[in-house]
């Protein structure tokens, strides 16, 4: 260990010395290396600026692997790798990695999964041994399982006392209505006891095995001696009969307008979310999408900001998004408001958004966010494991790296009528999931805007959970 | 994109601002670096970090890091003053301040800021601790010369207009109900607070109580900003795409005639000495607060230290092996194992610049008693700081302190706030490095010796939330 605390004065001395000059579209897309390893692909990065590596493991399916019976299986086949092997006990597997400061993490969407692993590179051989040893050889002991699962449902009981969480959770799965992309990927309470050792270590060999991967890896040139940690001790391969998930989604129509309300006890704050599904058809230009969201509510200048923040102090924040995963997307407004102002900043938005949709924007608006995006583009290389997340999604998406570089040019020709009626057709509040959470008291409140928003469904936040 | 700006003071639990926070200690503040000769420093080519400093005539100190990966700069203006700066009945003064100096100024008028920055790609955020105000923007390079003249409009020439000020009155009482009104977490962070810095400058809330925020007047807040955003008491940070020969240059420019303040040092003699930040918390004391949690939290909080010295590098090596990562004594001992009495458990090492709080915090696996987990923590602490420190787990925890260490060093805000406030609180920018040998050096016996002091011989206050508890005024 005494090696790496010389390494620290080192690295800072030379930090200027190994800074790579990349200062345009074509170097960075020059640094990208594709690599083959045992059949699976290999996107890497190379970066001598600090003896330090991340890797991310790609898997082309996710949660919409499980079948019934199964939700949230998949998250916790990954989430729960670390509890233990016949040789190992969750605690000494923890410590392993935890000693050597590496960081080892999972995350799994509907569509794909990925196990993210970073480190110091002198200890990188170490650290993939112990974690290919986890994939392989995870036995997930029930004994541990139940109590990591214990932990889970008491955090998920305890979410009522945080209005922001609660509020995401269950907006997310109402907006996204009846499709298969709605329940949560975590699984619920009732789910918990199906997650048996077998099940869990089935599904983990169900991603390794069966499912299309990809690996993304940045760090000094020395990282790429880890081919033969993954390809012999992970057993990673590919081939061409490696799954792919894809889904045969009907379109799911939104026309009209759901008014929801979800009360909790003792809050004077109330949180407020509008936003709906995205259809596989409604999600073709992204570039519109991320000036639109980001005209409407990205940033301290967005349009909503200054109409709800600035010029009234409805709020402390408010942002919108339109996020697209492969086949489907779902768009939001995020914000809340003390219980007194709750129905005046619902009406604030719908009135920006109507606004917009009737009257269209400026040119002078439009370039105010397109020469945002554009002057923040080096921003997106800054720190090259955010920049390998880029291209990961690209992948995914089936996407050439091409929309990355060429960024800038496609978002200068977005017109201003083109974002005024994204943002119309997208935020509409025609079709939106108005979705409120806060005190039981404020629903006679809310009961006032019912003319215009339709019933007041009261949900009970307990179904979610 | 997520919105943050502006923050109140935060409970400082991340392992990597915990780091940093104690990375860094020194009480000389930068207002001593204030040369009244009226000659520029030469810089110093000092070893460490590729940082030229420079101290203009005026007090400002100014350090530039070149880095030219890729045409973007980070530009942190520190300003020495927080709460601890706020006299009684002006608590949120100046997380208040902070949320204003976006609000337009002479030259870039309300509205501006914002705008151009974010037009050109820019974004900007600022917080507000007990100690110091910082303001940080991430700019393309050509925003640069634009975002020094901006920086350098507001600390002169701020407006305080009035229907922004009482318009961003309404979003600050908004932040102050999401942060800690309707947050378990943040209730129990302001009442360890208030009652461990009982009297002091550090037990008044960073974002201001209910009445001091009503009353808060315009002219109050001018005179604030007139005696503490000055070049003197002011160090920039600029890391990124930069020749520093030229930059410095374009600071002059901008901010070398904004005049010093000749009565800092005086009021900041009013705010400081043992006597103010000498606490009468009454050690041994229990707290019940009513909060929404369905099950309870707590803190136990005992005396800390103040940043950089001997015992606080100790501490916070004591709460990384204590409690970071899920292999850690207490997450093994009380989350983790067979017969656990907690769903979580942190300890944390909070230095401020003239004291500190070292405090458990945690959540009780339902069905315990709070008062049962009180004891069983109590009585473990013997065991805990002869059992647990050992060569391997001091070993783990100064490896992790190099692994968040490079983190930081990946981005240029991250080399640009790192050299910011080394510079505020060792008045040396490149202290870090000295830092991590002041940490390669901590004996296991060194800090088995810190855990007994503290825990075993020390005295502690208990404060818990409960949805069960009955509704007081502790509660708001």
């Amino acid at each position: 260990m005494k090696k790496v605390l010389f390494l620290i004065p080192l690295l800072i001395f030379s930090n200027h010395v190994f800074s790579q000059a990349i200062n345009t579209s074509s170097k960075i897309e020059d640094s990208i290396k594709r690599l083959n390893w045992n059949g699976v692909d290999v996107v890497y990065i190379e970066d001598n600026r600090f003896p330090t590596f991340d890797l991310t493991l790609y898997f082309a399916d996710g949660a919409l692997s499980e079948s019934s019976g199964e939700n949230g299986l998949t998250e916790h086949s990954f989430s729960l790798i670390d509890s233990g092997t016949d040789k190992l006990s969750q605690a000494e597997i923890l410590d392993q990695f935890e000693f050597t400061g590496s960081e080892f993490s999972s995350s799994v969407t509907h569509e794909y999964s990925t196990i993210s692993i970073s480190g110091l590179t002198k200890d990188m051989n170490t650290t993939f041994s112990q974690a290919c040893s986890l994939l392989r050889n995870a036995n997930y002991p029930e004994k541990v399982i139940k109590k990591e699962i214990d932990l889970e449902r008491e955090s998920l009981l305890t979410l009522v006392a945080s209005p922001q969480g609660l509020a995401e959770r269950v907006f997310r799965e109402i907006s996204m209505g009846q499709t298969p992309y709605s329940y949560p990927v975590s699984g619920k309470l009732n789910d918990f006891a199906s997650y048996t050792p077998t099940k869990l270590r089935s599904k983990m060999n169900y991603f390794l095995d069966k499912v299309k991967k990809r690996i993304y890896l940045t760090g000094p040139s020395s990282v790429l001696s880890l081919e033969k940690i993954l390809t012999k001790e992970c057993q990673l391969k590919g081939t061409s009969q490696d799954f792919v998930r894809s889904m045969e989604v009907p379109v799911s129509k939104t026309n009209k307008t759901t008014f929801i309300f979800v009360p909790v006890p003792d809050a004077n704050q109330v949180q407020l979310r509008i936003g709906r599904f995205l259809n596989a058809n409604e999600i073709q230009y992204r570039n519109l999408d991320a000036l639109a969201s980001d005209f409407l509510g990205g940033g301290f200048t967005s349009k909503l900001m200054r109409e709800v923040r600035t010029k009234r102090g409805l709020t402390y924040s408010i942002g919108s998004f339109i996020a697209s995963q492969k086949q489907y997307g779902r768009s939001g407004i995020s914000t809340f408001t003390k219980n007194e102002t709750i129905n005046r900043l619902i009406e604030v938005i719908d009135e920006t958004v109507s606004k917009i949709a009737k009257n269209g924007i400026s040119k002078e608006d439009l370039e105010h966010s397109s020469e945002g995006m554009i002057g923040s583009y080096p921003f997106k290389f800054e720190s090259n494991s955010a920049f390998l997340s880029q291209l990961l999604l690209l992948d995914h998406i089936a996407r050439p790296y091409s929309d990355l570089f060429e960024f800038k040019e496609s978002v200068a020709k977005v017109t201003a009528k083109e974002v005024a009626q994204r943002i119309k057709d997208v935020y509409g509040f025609d079709k939106q999931i108005i979705f409120v959470l806060g005190d039981k008291s404020i629903e006679s409140s809310l009961r006032k805007l019912t003319k215009k928003y339709g019933n007041l469904e009261v949900v009970d936040y307990k179904k979610y959970l | 994109m997520q919105l943050l700006r502006p923050i109140a003071v935060k409970e400082k639990r991340l392992l990597k601002w915990l780091l940093f926070i104690s990375l860094c200690g020194v009480i000389q503040s930068c207002s001593t670096l204030y040369h009244d000769k009226h000659k520029i420093e030469e810089p110093t080519a000092q070893k460490g970090f590729n940082v030229k400093k420079y101290v203009l005539k005026n007090g400002l100190t100014v350090l530039i890091s070149p880095n030219p990966k890729l045409p973007i700069v980070s530009y942190y203006t520190l300003f020495d003053v927080g709460g601890r700066d706020e006299g009684p009945g002006t608590t949120g003064a100046t997380h208040f301040l902070e949320h204003m100096m976006f609000k337009g100024a002479k030259k870039y008028g309300p509205g501006q800021f914002d705008t151009q920055l974010e037009k050109s790609g820019g974004v900007t955020n600022a917080f507000t601790t007990n100690d110091m105000t910082v303001y940080y923007q991430n700019i393309p390079v050509s925003f640069l010369e634009t975002m020094v003249d901006m920086e350098a409009d507001r600390m002169q020439n701020l407006l305080l207009e009035n229907n922004s000020f009482e318009s961003e009155r309404k979003v600050i009482f908004e932040e102050r109900k999401m942060r800690y009104e309707n947050s378990p977490d943040g209730l129990l962070f302001l009442a360890l607070m208030k009652k461990i810095f009982a009297g002091t400058p550090y037990g008044q809330s960073v974002i201001g109580d209910e009445a001091d925020l009503k009353a808060l007047t315009r002219d109050q807040m001018m005179t604030f900003f007139k005696n503490y955003y000055v070049p003197n008491n002011a160090i920039l940070a600029i890391a990124g795409d930069v020749d520093p020969d030229k930059v410095i240059e374009l600071v002059k420019k901008h901010y070398e005639n904004i005049p010093f303040s000749k009565s800092l040092s005086a009021l900041k003699k009013e705010s400081s000495g043992l006597e103010i930040f000498k606490s009468k918390v009454e050690f041994g004391k229990e707290y019940k607060i009513y909060a929404t949690n369905p099950i309870p939290k707590f803190v136990m909080g005992f005396q800390g230290e103040k940043i950089g010295i001997k015992k606080a590098y100790v501490m916070d090596i004591l709460a990384m092996i204590l409690s970071n990562g899920g292999s850690s004594y207490l997450i093994q001992k009380y989350v983790k194992s067979d017969k656990a009495l907690l769903n979580d458990i942190s300890l944390s090492n909070f230095n401020l610049m003239q004291s500190g709080v070292f405090y458990f915090s945690g959540e009780i696996k339902d069905g315990n008693s709070l008062d049962e987990v009180k004891k069983t923590i109590e009585n473990d602490f013997t065991d805990m700081c002869d059992n647990s420190i050992n060569k391997r787990s001091l070993q783990k925890a100064k490896n992790q302190i190099l692994a968040q260490a490079y983190h930081q060093l990946k981005s240029n805000s991250g080399i640009a706030s790192t050299i910011v406030r080394n510079e505020k609180w060792y008045g040396d920018y490149n202290f870090g490095l000295k830092e991590l040998d002041i940490y390669k050096a901590i004996t296991e016996s060194e800090v088995q010796n810190i855990c007994r002091e503290t825990l075993v011989a020390g005295k502690s206050i208990f404060i818990s939330t409960w949805d069960k508890y009955p509704k007081t005024v502790e509660s708001k």
